[in-house]
């Protein structure tokens, strides 16, 4: 049975964490980075994904260290979490590129639309 | 101090948390949100704010599922469906001993019941058939049979509360008790848990000691023909302090020595279960007493308060109902009792959780 789709915030912080182990405030900025300014997590939104993804197993904490005597803890994607977020890639784009040939077919797709 | 007024503002907020998010984030959360902070902010901005509540309470009501679903509940619950359903069996065999009618003669005194008719086995049968499958790891059966048997139960209620009032009511621990079972044997477990939980000697101590309660009922009851023959004297020793005399809660004896002997066998049973019960393990045994302080609340609410009312009924000539105060003292005692025992638990188990790690701070950071 495949697993059920990613909610937007766990899409991006899972692709967040795809290229480098990243703080909670760092995931922070790479996620608006990544939505061209579009999603802003707060941090118990934040918090709530991470603990959740820690307990399905698909992140890790990588290191812990403390800044300004607070903890600061680094995570990482675990192998199980990259399989997760390329079957989500995957879905995505295929249901993406239904949605633009569809459109395509119709001549209803504007310039610089889905490719 | 700026800096420190916002902080001690978002750990204020941050209390909406439960306490094993906070131990585990609340450190970190704490400078991500100083980090995000403007400069020269004071206070916690109101999308924070309600994003720090929200998740706060979702992270609560994930926690309490969380922790309903952990393996001491799910121990406790194979534990208690197994327990219930041989409590169960035990009642309803000591409600089959109190109907054996009494010896023909008209010199006795007339103890015992009306007889015992093929519908008083049913409950008795269907409650040991449970056990069975429970023991041999049959569970759907097990799930369906209880369910069955409870169901009946319900339906049956209505009419005899119509009839007589005092037994359907003073019965309905019977129901809560089959309720929980219910509710417990439905809960997933490993085959046969109860069992390996409990571990044999644990199990044929409890099932002896229920036997045992129900032996000296079916002694009693067979010895009391031939008592009170050609006006004798006989003692009747009440198990209960309710004003309204239940013939299934007396002993009757001859002698004062001889109920002595069968008041000595009830209390080495019950001392017999409680221990193989408080042997067990802590959580799991904790999780028992919660599963079961409905059914005891119940007990002591019917006993104790509702004495007055079933007096009344006898008295009367007339069967005389419940007010909906009682109907609702009847549903909301159980429930409270419920929620007050899992508020207890929680605590308990906190309390426990602090211990041992100031055990673990101690002995990692001894005191010079």
């Amino acid at each position: 049975m495949s697993s059920p789709p990613l909610t937007e915030p766990t899409f991006l912080i899972l692709t967040a964490l795809a290229d480098t182990p990243q703080h909670g405030y760092g995931v922070i900025g790479d996620v608006l980075e990544i939505s061209d300014g579009r999603v802003k997590l707060r941090a118990g939104t934040l918090y709530a994904v991470l603990d959740r993804l820690r307990t399905e197993g698909l992140i890790e904490v990588e290191r812990e260290e403390v800044v300004q005597s607070r903890l600061r803890r680094y995570y990482r994607l675990t192998a199980v979490g990259a399989q997760r977020l390329a079957e989500e890639a995957a879905r995505l784009r295929h249901n993406a590129n239904t949605a633009g040939n569809r459109l395509r077919r119709r001549d209803l797709l504007a310039e610089g639309g889905v490719g | 101090m700026t800096g420190r007024d916002l902080e001690s503002r978002y750990r204020r907020l941050l209390a909406v948390y439960p306490w094993e998010h906070r131990r585990r984030y609340e450190d970190e959360m704490l400078g991500v949100l100083l980090e995000d902070a403007l400069p020269g902010q004071r206070q916690p901005g109101i999308g924070d704010t309600v994003n720090l509540v929200v998740a706060g309470l979702r992270a609560r009501l994930g926690w309490t599922a969380r922790g309903l679903t952990d393996r001491a509940w799910s121990d406790a619950a194979a534990v208690t469906g197994l327990l219930a359903a041989l409590t169960l069996v035990a009642v309803n065999g000591h409600a089959v001993i109190s109907n054996i009618p009494p010896a023909p003669g008209p010199e006795h005194y007339p103890f015992g019941g009306d007889g015992i008719g093929a519908l008083d086995w049913l409950p008795l049968g269907t409650w040991a058939v449970v056990c069975l499958a429970l023991l041999a790891g049959l569970r759907r059966p097990a799930i369906v049979l209880v369910w069955a048997a409870l169901l009946t139960d319900i339906a049956l209620l209505p009419s005899q509360y119509g009839s007589n009032p005092i037994p359907a009511v003073s019965g309905l621990w019977q129901l809560v008790l089959g309720l929980v079972a219910a509710v417990a044997v439905t809960v997933r477990a490993p085959r046969r848990r109860a069992l390996a939980l409990l571990g044999t000697r644990r199990l044929l101590t409890i099932v002896l000691a229920l036997a045992t309660v129900d032996a000296v009922f079916l002694i009693n009851r067979l010895a009391s023909d031939s008592i009170g023959a050609n006006g004798s004297v006989f003692y009747v020793f009440h198990l209960h302090d309710n004003k309204v005399p239940r013939r299934n809660l007396e002993l009757t004896s001859g002698s004062d020595a001889q109920v002595m002997f069968y008041l000595a066998f009830l209390a080495a049973a019950v001392l017999a279960l409680l221990a193989a019960l408080t042997t067990m393990d802590g959580p799991v045994r904790r999780r028992i007493a919660v599963l079961l302080a409905p059914v005891v609340a119940l007990v002591v609410l019917v006993e104790q308060t509702f004495d007055g009312w079933a007096v009344s009924n006898m008295n009367m000539g007339h069967p005389i109902y419940l007010v909906a105060a009682q109907w609702a003292a009847l549903a909301a005692v159980p429930l409270l009792t419920l929620v007050i025992a899992l508020l207890l638990l929680t605590r308990r188990e906190h309390t426990l959780r602090m211990v041992a790690l100031g055990r673990t701070a101690d002995r990692n950071q001894p005191t010079p």
